[in-house]
């Protein structure tokens, strides 16, 4: 039981990361690959502030959400010039700009949390409190499953209502034609900034969700294998709509745990994972470019 | 340069844009020196001048898609008074809210539309023109997410606009189809509309009426005309010879470009050559040369076959060049070529004999680049066989049937955009040496070129003369040229008219 609520919670949490991510892959047509930056972002920001200042976990969670849309603009600022491979390229710089920053900001003769070692390096953080929600303490699997849940079915339904607003139309054309949309005098540069940056807002809040389920967070959540990771299920489950997402987490969550009922050395396990992932990725590419529920298909 | 300028009935009318010295060079190439220009409210202006002249150069400048070198442009037309110096300083680029930009210029009341149309493709045809309305605070991602019912009530009136629109131009019932599944002629209506809901005073139309059969120009025509009567706005249309007489009566004012300049005058003499309803196009002429026989076939569903017999050439229906027998194709569920005006299947059939040209002239809609399609093999048949030269090839690839001596031209041939001139007149190895056509752009990259000489780029380089035996396939191929461009075109194809067919269609007449 406890099992599956953990599952529950990874499913929560990677749900939030591929419906956030599918507002700037699959709106806005701009395939990134720093979202695990601004989740990670958002993971840091949140430890951080409850460990050393004591913050409580909503605004410690919403700093880091705010802090996560600052530095988004870094991709949209690149975004406004840049389509295509070369936007791939400006997102794979950002993400390896907060990663290294992430990974080298320590010192281990100061404390951590202070300027100098701020994020204590590849050790990572430990001891990261469990949050604590006006008066309710989310302390065991099943309060936290609840918990998440909850905080998924906030952001799905933001997202959800963004999404079918005049905004999210908004996108989609400008998605389709930029130029024609400027044409009808829509600000589009506006609309990109915007969407990023409540993308990377709302990963920004799974990370937070992330670092106090686990209470442990280090680099590796800001690297470029979560980032494609979080592509994938995006790729995978479906660009465009409300529910490819949702599908693509389901599946890349479900199929590790999968391959564990057969037994397999742990280390092959992880081999055999990665060949089942890239396998997926080209029959789905041949047989259904535009992924299992999409409609919407990368050029 | 001096501009004459007559303004017979609308010069009381105010101005809504003023241009003057507006200059535009492309590396050392100028291309509008010093225009002036002026327009008024309820004017229909015919843009014209030859390939290459500039005309989508200043409709690009015209509607923020273009920065002129200099100049100075003012836009009347939103109540209050803006304008813009060129050259811009270096300032002025900073203040973000005075760029020179198409949605700072849109918000003017101008509005523009694209000879290839781009509507939105994924959008339902409402989705499309709701997109045009502004709903200030559903535009806005906060007030979408916290204020929903201010953006609901704006919603609902910008859709029942929307279906009002649709229903205005013959589309009622369709308000959920998707934008890419609508013909040509709906989709460049939809544009239009799109345009004018965005609150466009002046609209700018490159090529409207172009790859439109007659139903479909007249349609175009009749929305124009309502949206000069009825909504008094002001029109500047790019349209090409072939089509522009089609647009007499609505035109009162007509602008030549013409060696960098501008020249104004009224519109009221016909304009040039003129093709009616029933006479065929004026470059059949030039095809069919000292020769006038046109022997007629009329084919299901409103198409109409002619075949030109070169007396050189052609000696009796006895060398099949392409033959096509019982072809059937279906795009989807649905068979598109080989049914009968019934709707039964029937199967196509076609013969092209030696020294033959022959032009299928057909509807938008009938089929025509999916039967190019089959007979150069993107498409596969669904029953049916297609014979070159005698020889089956339904089971050659695209490229053993070039090999055998098909050529064939698509109507919207995709060039190599980065490749130069040179270097793409290179890559198709051609016997004659086509580069003389090209003396002044051979450097050049392709997709810089204006859209007739992409145009003419193509056809010179597809269609080569060649030693072997070859079939030309063209599919539409004088959009978009001026005559003189169809008269050399025209003369390229002639020249190497030896053991050869021709064919070629062109949309026309009505969908039954
Ligand atoms: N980006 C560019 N770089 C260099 N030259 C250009 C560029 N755009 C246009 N030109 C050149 O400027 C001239 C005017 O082009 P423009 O597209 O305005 O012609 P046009 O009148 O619209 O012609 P068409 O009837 O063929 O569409 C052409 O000679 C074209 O090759
Ligand atoms: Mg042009």
């Amino acid at each position: 039981m406890n099992y599956l609520l953990h599952l529950l919670v990874y499913f929560d949490i990677y749900a939030i990361l591929a419906l956030s991510l599918n507002l700037v892959v699959g709106y806005c047509g701009l395939l990134t690959l720093a979202h695990a930056s601004f989740y990670a972002i958002g993971g840091y920001a949140c430890a951080l502030l409850m460990l050393t200042a004591n913050w409580g976990f909503l605004p410690a969670m919403l700093t880091g959400a705010f802090l996560s849309a600052v530095a988004s603009l870094t991709i949209s600022l690149s975004a406004w010039r840049l389509r295509g491979d070369f936007f791939v390229l400006a997102s794979l710089a950002v993400q390896t700009l907060i990663y290294s920053a992430i990974y080298n900001w320590s010192s281990s003769k100061y404390p951590i949390g202070s300027w100098e070692n701020l994020t204590n390096g590849s050790f990572g953080l430990t001891g990261i409190p469990s949050p604590k929600l006006f008066g309710w303490e989310i302390n065991g699997t099943f309060d936290y499953a609840v918990f998440a849940t909850g905080v998924a079915g906030l952001c799905g339904f933001i997202l959800w209502r963004l999404k079918s607003s005049p905004w999210g139309r908004l996108l989609l054309a400008m998605r389709d034609d930029e130029l024609a949309a400027r044409g009808l005098g829509k600000n589009t540069r506006l609309a990109k900034i915007q969407a990023i940056a409540i993308a990377s807002a709302i990963a920004a809040v799974a990370g937070a969700l992330y670092a106090t389920h686990v209470r442990y967070l280090n680099p590796d959540s800001a690297s470029l294998d979560e980032s494609i990771l979080m592509l994938n299920m995006v790729i995978v489950g479906g660009l465009g709509n409300f529910r490819g997402p949702l599908v693509g987490a389901a599946i890349l969550v479900g199929l590790p745990e999968i391959l564990r009922f057969f037994d397999f050395p742990d280390a092959q396990a992880a081999n055999l994972r990665l060949l089942i992932y890239g396998l997926l990725l080209v029959l789905l590419m041949h047989f259904r470019p535009q992924g299992i529920a999409g409609n919407y298909r990368l050029e | 340069m001096p501009t004459i300028s007559v303004f017979p009935k609308s010069e009381e009318a105010p101005i809504l844009l003023h241009a003057q010295g507006l200059c535009k060079a492309f590396g050392g190439q100028v291309v509008l020196d010093k225009i002036e220009l002026e327009l008024r409210q309820g004017e229909v202006i015919l843009l014209r001048g030859e390939n290459g002249s500039g005309k989508t150069t200043l409709l690009n400048i015209l509607t923020g898609n273009l920065k002129p070198d200099s100049g100075e442009i003012n836009y009347f037309s939103n109540g209050s008074p803006r304008s813009y110096c060129f050259p811009q300083r270096w300032w002025q680029e900073l203040n973000p809210f005075d760029h020179f930009t198409p949605e700072f210029v849109a918000r003017e009341g101008i509005g523009r539309t694209w000879q290839d149309v781009r509507l939105f493709g994924s959008q339902s045809l409402r989705d499309n023109l709701a997109i045009a309305m502004s709903n200030r605070f559903g535009d806005n991602p906060f007030f979408a997410l916290f204020s929903p019912h201010h953006v609901i009530e704006r919603e609902v009136e910008i859709n029942q606009a929307a279906n009002t629109m649709l229903t205005h131009l013959g589309l009622a019932g369709r308000e959920d189809s998707s934008a890419d599944k609508i013909s040509l002629g709906q989709s460049k209506r939809v544009a239009i509309a799109r345009a004018v809901l965005s609150g466009a005073k002046i609209l700018f139309l490159d090529e409207p009426l172009s790859g439109l059969d007659r139903q479909g120009i007249n349609d175009v025509l009749t929305l124009l005309q309502s949206l000069v009567n009825e909504q008094h706005l002001t029109l500047v249309i790019v349209e090409h010879l072939f089509n522009q007489s089609h647009l007499q009566g609505l035109i009162t004012t007509d602008w030549l470009l013409d060696n960098r300049d501008i020249t104004v005058s009224t519109a009221q003499t016909p304009i040039h050559v003129s093709s009616t309803d029933t006479a065929r196009p004026a470059w059949f002429s030039l095809l069919a040369g000292k020769n006038t026989d046109f022997i007629e076939e009329s084919l299901p569903h409103g198409a109409l076959l002619t075949r030109i017999r070169q007396p050189d050439f052609f000696n009796s229906p006895s060398n099949p060049v392409l033959e096509i027998k019982d072809l059937v194709i279906n795009r989807g569920q649905r068979d598109i070529i080989g049914l009968d005006d019934q709707g039964d299947i029937r199967g196509f059939s076609l013969t092209l004999y030696e020294g033959e040209i022959v032009i299928l002239q057909a509807p938008n809609g009938w089929g025509k680049s999916t039967l190019i399609g089959a007979i150069s093999g993107l498409i596969t048949p669904r029953l049916g066989d297609i014979c070159l030269f005698g020889q089956s090839i339904n089971d050659n690839p695209v490229w053993e049937r070039i090999h055998k001596g098909l050529k064939v031209l698509t109507s919207n041939e995709k060039l190599f955009p980065n490749l130069s001139v040179k270097e793409i007149i290179e890559i198709t190895n051609n016997q004659t040496d086509i580069s003389i056509f090209f003396p002044n752009i051979a450097n050049r990259k392709c997709s810089s070129l204006s859209g007739g000489e992409k145009q003419r780029l193509a056809f010179l380089c597809q269609i080569a003369p060649s030693l072997s035996s070859t079939l030309n396939v063209l599919d539409e191929p004088f959009h978009g040229l001026d005559y003189n461009a169809v008269a050399e075109v025209i003369t390229h194809l002639l020249s190497g008219l030896k053991t050869k067919a021709v064919f070629i269609t062109i949309p026309f007449g009505y969908k039954p």
